[in-house]
């Protein structure tokens, strides 16, 4: 009945998870990405700003993606610039998800009045074209890298927050919070100790999704000149290759897959936690669950 | 009714109205209670005669849209209807502490029993989590569950129904309150485990000194377990006293139906006898006596006007043969 009622131990929710295997590769891929912007300095021969060769090459030996126009080691931004991407992805995410659930869930378990005001701002939310007001945002308070997390934070929670009220919405009427009533316990408990461990699986799946979105906003932001000068990212790397497409197409292709596979992988990730929590989407298919399901 | 001394709590002229949308529902009306100290109570009715929601109202926890309209519970002095809802959390589980009738969807699914139990304490009494855990194993030794380090770090699906009913008795009994509502505590469970469940409550009555107030439709539980009983139907007090006098000579034609409609295994019948009709509708109930429509006795003033609770052979009746 309830989601949360599945618990079974590490080992098995990783093989219920390894059972999927897309959501496997999704995070084997995001995984290499991950230890690649952690090794950056380490594995990068060059450092992502210095030209260390001449100008234009293609993909060759000595520079395995090439140079730009300027004679930079583009194998060097792409791993310098993964750094950007999934910090961006990941703390952004984070920051979208910690917001949602704190709006949905103190909306959804007070109700009346507070609830239509948080509900009505969530609207408005909505309602903004994200990526333009993101440009706006960022040429105000300038192109930083924390100050893009807060951006895409910001705009991001809204999905979370009326997931995460929906379930406050039916929880709240449950009888295990009654009797957490009975033994005096505060608003504060009875949202986030009481309902909340049962509301938030909605909420991780939306996260994780939200990953992939926080890194192609960020992508967006740097290829149109939003990006933070100082930490090239792909997207900056994407909009300097623009000029040179027809002559470099090594400047264009190697960063726009490092986009193109990290988003993949990350959407694969959430889709993988998604399809574990609702056991009804796949298990049919594989012949029974595994661990113990209560319904 | 006597032991008028050492009352634990009374509830007087107790009424709690659910404002619906075009009517109001008189779910209780002018109940009086009084629960002496160390002394199990049974509220006894059919099923939306008022009994859950008088046992709530003592918390006030009454769910929306009731509201407790007027009435007074006096708690060691106090009533309980006009204290700061701060205080009140503080007496919730502390002092008055409740047993609910569903023993699966009243744990919650995500949370360890042990942390479920260690909660209560942590909120009362202030003391931390290691301590508390070890506290709440205690406990789970004293509401006999074996081997309690295992258990305590089990969820609630892992464990029977019985189990996890003796998980709420613990969670109860887990700051040594002085009155116990266990709202229809056996309900939910089979026969045998039902048994168990009862004399454990006798138990930790004797053992903790504490007052129970037992709520539950079953004439059977009230006659094994209870000192005193109220009989509510549709919202009201019908008829109190002590167990023995009602069992033996019952007064009100409604508990008489009642008693008369309980199966024994030392009597035969051939058919089960009924109370004819159903439960009048609280929103517009029959005006004079509520149980007139339906009472075999009823006379031209119950239709009338309706009779008060007056104390007649040791006992309460609200009925006007008793006049």
């Amino acid at each position: 009945m309830l989601q949360g009622t599945t618990r079974v131990s590490r080992g098995q929710v990783w093989l219920k998870y390894a059972s999927n295997r897309s959501a496997l590769l999704g995070i084997v891929i995001l995984s290499f990405f991950i230890i690649l912007a952690v090794l950056a300095p380490i594995i990068a021969r060059h450092a992502p700003f210095r030209i260390v060769a001449k100008g234009l090459q293609p993909p060759n030996l000595a520079y395995p993606m090439g140079t730009d126009d300027l004679g930079r080691d583009i194998l060097s931004g792409f791993l310098f610039g993964s750094r950007v991407s999934i910090s961006v992805g990941l703390t952004a995410a984070l920051f979208s998800i910690a917001i949602g659930i704190l709006v949905g869930s103190v909306s959804g378990f007070l109700g009346g009045s507070i609830d239509d005001l948080f509900m009505r701002g969530t609207d408005f939310f909505i309602m903004l074209p994200r990526f333009f007001l993101a440009m706006f945002l960022a040429t105000i308070f300038g192109t930083e890298i924390y100050i893009t997390i807060v951006i895409i934070g910001v705009l991001s929670w809204p999905g979370t927050a009326r997931l995460v009220r929906s379930r406050f919405l039916s929880l709240k009427e449950k009888e295990f919070v009654q009797s957490a009533r009975a033994i005096g316990a505060s608003n504060f408990l009875l949202i986030f100790r009481e309902i909340l461990p049962n509301a938030i699986s909605p909420a991780i799946v939306n996260g994780s999704l939200e990953v992939g979105n926080a890194i192609l906003l960020e992508a967006g932001l740097s290829f149109l000149g939003f990006g933070d000068p100082n930490n090239p990212s792909w997207g900056f790397m994407l909009s300097i290759a623009q000029h040179f497409l027809s002559i470099a197409w090594w400047m264009a292709v190697f960063p726009g897959i490092g986009i193109f596979l990290t988003i993949l992988a990350a959407n694969l990730v959430g889709e993988g936690i998604n399809e574990m929590t609702e056991p009804k989407s796949r298990e049919w298919r594989r012949g029974g669950p595994i661990g113990k399901q209560t319904t | 009714m006597g032991r008028l001394a050492n009352r634990q709590l009374e509830v007087k002229d107790l009424r709690t109205y659910f404002f619906l949308r075009n009517s109001v529902l008189k779910a209780v009306d002018e109940v009086c209670i009084n629960i002496g100290e160390k002394e199990i109570v049974g509220i006894v009715g059919e099923s939306g005669s008022g009994k859950t929601v008088t046992a709530l109202s003592i918390l006030r926890l009454v769910p929306f849209p009731g509201r407790i309209v007027t009435g007074e519970v006096i708690y060691k002095g106090r009533n309980l209807l006009e204290v700061e809802e701060i205080e009140m959390r503080k007496i919730r589980g502390k002092q008055i502490s409740m047993v609910f009738q569903d023993p699966m969807t009243f744990l919650n699914p995500v949370m360890k029993v042990g942390d479920q139990i260690a909660e209560s304490i942590m909120i009362h009494q202030g003391i931390e989590k290691k301590e508390a855990r070890e506290q709440a194993m205690r406990l789970l030794e004293s509401v006999l569950i074996p081997s309690p380090e295992i258990i305590v770090d089990y969820y609630p699906h892992q464990l029977s129904g019985g189990m996890k009913q003796r998980i709420l008795i613990a969670i109860a009994i887990s700051c040594g309150p002085s009155l116990i509502i266990a709202d229809e505590p056996t309900t939910a469970l089979d026969v045998t485990v039902q048994m168990q469940i009862l004399s454990m409550l006798k138990d930790i009555k004797n053992r903790l000194s504490t007052s129970i107030l037992l709520v539950t439709h079953d004439l059977g539980i009230v006659a094994g377990v209870c000192d005193r009983a109220y009989v509510m139907y549709a919202g009201k007090v019908a008829e109190t006293g002590r167990v023995l006098d009602l069992y033996e000579d019952p007064l009100h034609p409604y508990t008489r139906g009642l008693l008369r409609s309980t199966l024994s295994i030392d009597e035969f019948k051939e058919e089960l006898e009924t109370i004819e009709g159903y439960v009048p509708s609280l929103i517009s109930p029959p005006t004079g006596c509520r149980f007139n429509p339906r009472c075999p006795c009823s006379i031209e003033i119950c239709r009338k006007e309706e009779p008060k609770l007056l104390s007649k052979k040791g006992k309460g009746v609200a009925c006007w043969l008793y006049r």
